[in-house]
């Protein structure tokens, strides 16, 4: 008796698949329960209160909400370079140097500039960021053939090391003393919730999925990403610009990892601190990852993400280590994936008399 | 060219067969691949397995191999069951197939890649050959440099070190997929020489091929599969080509149209003085200088490896020519003329991609096309190219799961829409079965015939003759021979196929 995984001739559908995605979250959780009793945490009570922290109450909401837009942002744009077979790992470089751009664009704006001018000019500048600064990985990768996983994976140190001798030297704000912080960005350029609540940022998530919807479901560009990324040699015998697609594929990328960053200082923190995201940019990988690259999985995906961040921190204020959640984080991860993963096969019994 | 071979002794039945399939049955979801499929092979024997594209020779063979589990049925092996789904046991228990693809590492030596299949265990490899392997090479008959890296080799060097690894590994039933379609008339015959020694003490090869001309010569026995059954099984002596294909297609006919007439048009292609250079650095196309005009059918023919691939994938636009002109009567932006490269998968087509989205490749920027991609136009236009040559599949599907024969369909269909001024194919018919062949042979005349200019690289030389108004002998990079169809004959093309390499 042998146990053989055996590829299947297609996809499972829909259904099939959330069931497989549902046990495997159902494993996780017995998994985490068990990891909390051994440590002499009640289950019942912490896994309580993680989600009291992500959904129990309407602030609560509200910050996954808001933590869920640069997850999402970074996510799409992942997912987007994908199709053209492009890894960027570089969504958190691109998120800082977007948020640098908006700063920038934010602190030498005249006080007098009307709301709308101001905020549009910020949050271009965090795209324009976003994208140039994944231009540096993309250029060579087109013309050259250098390794975008690499490149954009270095670029992200080097941006961070940029944002905190800026925050320390030139840009930092005299009145915040010794902390990391700018000088906040001038009144007309923040933008303010929408219907009163929820994060000014959130509707523009909504537009990128909707977005990469879009160019999946017909757009020349989006196929000739496709093409591109499955068989390079067949894209230039359909006289396809490979070189083409693959700089507006990666600055595309980097250009809603840059909108993230600048929704961050424009929406929330006024100003640019080195503190400006806890990894929005690697959380993309995971849930780009998890999502298949679909769209509104991506959605769904970002906000559950967020709601364990957010469940995460209210564990911290309930005294329960802050390594549990990270641990509880990974189990979670880990299940979903392998429950992603291999739905993909079915598994077969053989029996065999001669051995 | 050809030699005839003694007909092998007639098995006088009492031996045992060397390996059975009995009563195999393979399905991929609603598909029956293999139905209840039962055949003996029996030691000294060339068994021809015969059929044409998706009649389930390469599964029956991959369940023999241990890469498909069967649904249903036994594989014996000395009269003994086979463990089934494992290619380890079916290596151990001596069975070994050489697939169309060489699996060769190409950076390694001729030795290391045996080395590697038949003691990887040890630590420390050895350089040279063992005394067991020089042995095998001198029973078989093998002339191999067995130091020479395989990326130096030529195919038919390849095939013979594929061929040894095999053998080498143990193998008694040697399976060779379409074995011929990478060599010259003259590498075919040495093979088939190996062949014969490899036989001759018990072992026994399984043939698949299309060539009926090659199987009358080496094979034993003929397996005809259609359909996912066998539908034939006997003596392969006193039957002719004529009778083998019936077998094959069924009650199906299968004829070619009348070629083209020679009324010519305007001139569609000109090439001048081109040179383009191969793999080695070295020239593989030397001033080259021709024109193709409309309604005409060329066909450029030679022993392979004289420049004709190169020669249409830089018409094609694939590869770069380092000298000389190529002028197409179309304008300069991108290619609007139909071409078909010798390979589909990954330059043709898209292999990751579903079957409509490789339908529009290079058709996707002209109209009705534009910026976006209506879903209306994208499901009509597949539909059009499915059913140019009639492949049944669903459009959503991935391409690589099409047989060869649909692939070839799909291309084909694909740069013939829109009813192209030029058609230039590199090898349209390799691999293909008979009807498969001659539906494609028929849509290129049809185009020729409708004021088109054709030129297509071709190995088989009678296809060339009856369907080609024009035949271009290339030999050493230069074209040395160039004659419409009436004004020569085999023996003539031959002559100039084989001539000595000029300069």
């Amino acid at each position: 008796m042998r146990v053989r995984l055996e590829p299947r001739l297609t996809d499972p559908s829909l259904p099939a698949y959330a069931l497989r995605v549902a046990l495997g979250i159902g494993l996780a959780l017995a998994l985490s329960a068990g990891l909390l009793a051994l440590s002499d945490h009640p289950p019942a009570s912490v896994l309580d209160s993680l989600l009291r922290g992500a959904f129990g109450s309407w602030t609560a909401v509200q910050s996954t909400l808001t933590k869920a837009v640069p997850i999402g942002l970074c996510a799409v744009g992942i997912a987007l370079a994908s199709r053209a077979n492009l890894t960027n790992i570089g969504a958190e470089g691109q998120f800082f140097f977007g948020a640098f751009a908006a700063t920038g664009v934010g602190l030498s704006l005249p006080e007098e500039t009307s709301h709308p001018v101001a905020v549009a000019l910020v949050l271009g500048a965090g795209v324009f960021g976003g994208a140039a600064w994944a231009a540096l990985a993309a250029i060579p990768r087109a013309l050259l053939g250098m390794s975008e996983i690499l490149t954009t994976l270095m670029l992200n140190y080097i941006c961070l090391l940029w944002i905190n001798f800026l925050v320390r030297g030139p840009w930092a704000d005299p009145l915040t003393f010794s902390f990391p912080y700018s000088p906040p960005i001038l009144d007309a350029g923040q933008l303010g919730p929408v219907s009163g609540a929820i994060q000014g940022g959130f509707p523009f998530l909504l537009i990128a999925i909707a977005l990469l919807a879009v160019i999946d479901a017909g757009t020349r560009w989006g196929y000739e990403l496709r093409v591109a990324g499955d068989a390079p040699e067949a894209a230039r015998y359909g006289g396809i610009n490979a070189a083409w697609i693959v700089i507006s594929g990666l600055c595309a990328s980097g250009a809603l990892a840059g909108l993230a960053g600048a929704i961050e200082i424009s929406a929330t923190t006024g100003r640019l601190q080195t503190g400006l995201s806890p990894g929005y940019g690697f959380m993309g990988v995971l849930v780009a990852w998890l999502a298949g690259g679909r769209p509104l999985p991506i959605l769904l995906v970002s906000i559950l993400y967020a709601g364990l961040l957010n469940g995460g921190f209210s564990l911290q204020i309930a005294h329960i280590p802050g390594a549990i959640s990270t641990i509880l984080q990974a189990t979670i991860l880990v299940c979903i994936l392998g429950a992603g993963s291999l739905a993909r096969y079915r598994i077969r019994l053989v029996r065999n008399a001669a051995a | 060219m050809n030699a005839t071979f003694p007909v092998p002794p007639q098995m006088n039945g009492i031996t045992a067969p060397l390996c059975s399939l009995v009563g195999v049955t393979k399905r991929f979801g609603k598909i029956v691949a293999n139905d209840d499929v039962t055949f003996s092979v029996m030691p000294g024997e060339v068994v021809a397995l015969l059929g044409e594209n998706g009649a389930g020779k390469s599964t029956a063979m991959n369940v023999l191999c241990g890469l498909y589990l069967p649904d249903a049925g036994t594989v014996e092996v000395d009269e003994r069951p086979l463990v089934l789904g494992s290619p380890a046991a079916s290596v151990a228990r001596g069975i070994g197939m050489v697939h169309q693809q060489f699996k060769l590492v190409l950076s390694l030596t001729a030795y290391e890649n045996v080395s590697l299949a038949v003691d990887r265990g040890r630590f420390w490899q050895r350089k040279r050959p063992s005394g067991e392997i020089e042995r095998l090479m001198a029973e078989v008959g093998f002339e191999l440099d067995m130091a020479k890296p395989v990326w130096r080799m030529s195919l038919a060097e390849r095939q013979q070190l594929e061929i040894l690894r095999v053998l080498a590994q143990g193998a008694r039933i040697l399976v060779l997929d379409e074995p011929t379609s990478v060599l010259s008339p003259l590498e075919s015959e040495r093979l088939f020489m190996l062949v014969r020694r490899i036989i001759a003490r018990d072992r026994a090869v399984i043939l698949i091929s299309h060539k009926l001309s090659e199987i009358r010569q080496v094979a034993s026995r003929l397996v005809v599969m259609r359909g996912g059954r066998v539908v034939f099984e006997g003596p392969a002596s006193g039957r002719t080509s004529e009778e083998i294909a019936g077998l094959i297609v069924g009650t199906r006919s299968v004829c070619v149209s009348p070629r083209p007439s020679s009324a010519k048009g305007p001139d569609r292609l000109t090439v001048e003085n081109l040179r383009v250079k191969g793999h080695s650095g070295r020239d593989s196309v030397r001033d080259v200088s021709f024109r193709v005009q409309g309604g005409e059918l060329v066909a450029v023919v030679g022993v392979a490896g004289n420049g004709q691939a190169e020669l249409l994938d830089a018409i094609g636009g694939q590869k770069a020519p380092s000298g000389g002109r190529i002028v197409t009567s179309d304008g300069r932006k991108g290619r609007r003329f139909a071409f078909v490269p010798a390979q589909h998968l990954g330059v043709a087509l898209a292999p990751g991609l579903s079957i409509e989205d490789n339908t529009l490749l290079g058709v996707h920027r002209r109209r009705p096309f534009s910026a976006w991609m209506a879903r209306r136009d994208v499901r009509r236009h597949c539909r059009t190219v499915q059913d140019m040559f009639g492949v049944a599949a669903e459009p959503g599907s991935p391409i690589r799961r099409l047989s060869g024969g649909n692939l070839q369909r799909i291309v084909l269909g694909r740069e013939l829409v829109g009813d192209p001024a030029l058609v230039v194919a590199s090898y349209p018919t390799r691999g293909l079965d008979i009807a498969a062949a001659a539906q494609i042979r028929n849509a290129l005349i049809a185009r020729a015939a409708a004021g088109a200019a054709v030129l297509m690289a071709s190995e088989e030389l009678e296809e060339c003759l009856t369907i080609a108004t024009r035949i271009l002998v290339m030999s050493g990079g230069r074209v040395v021979l160039d004659r419409e169809t009436g004004q020569t004959n085999l023996d003539e093309i031959g002559r100039f196929m084989t001539a000595a390499e000029a300069s």
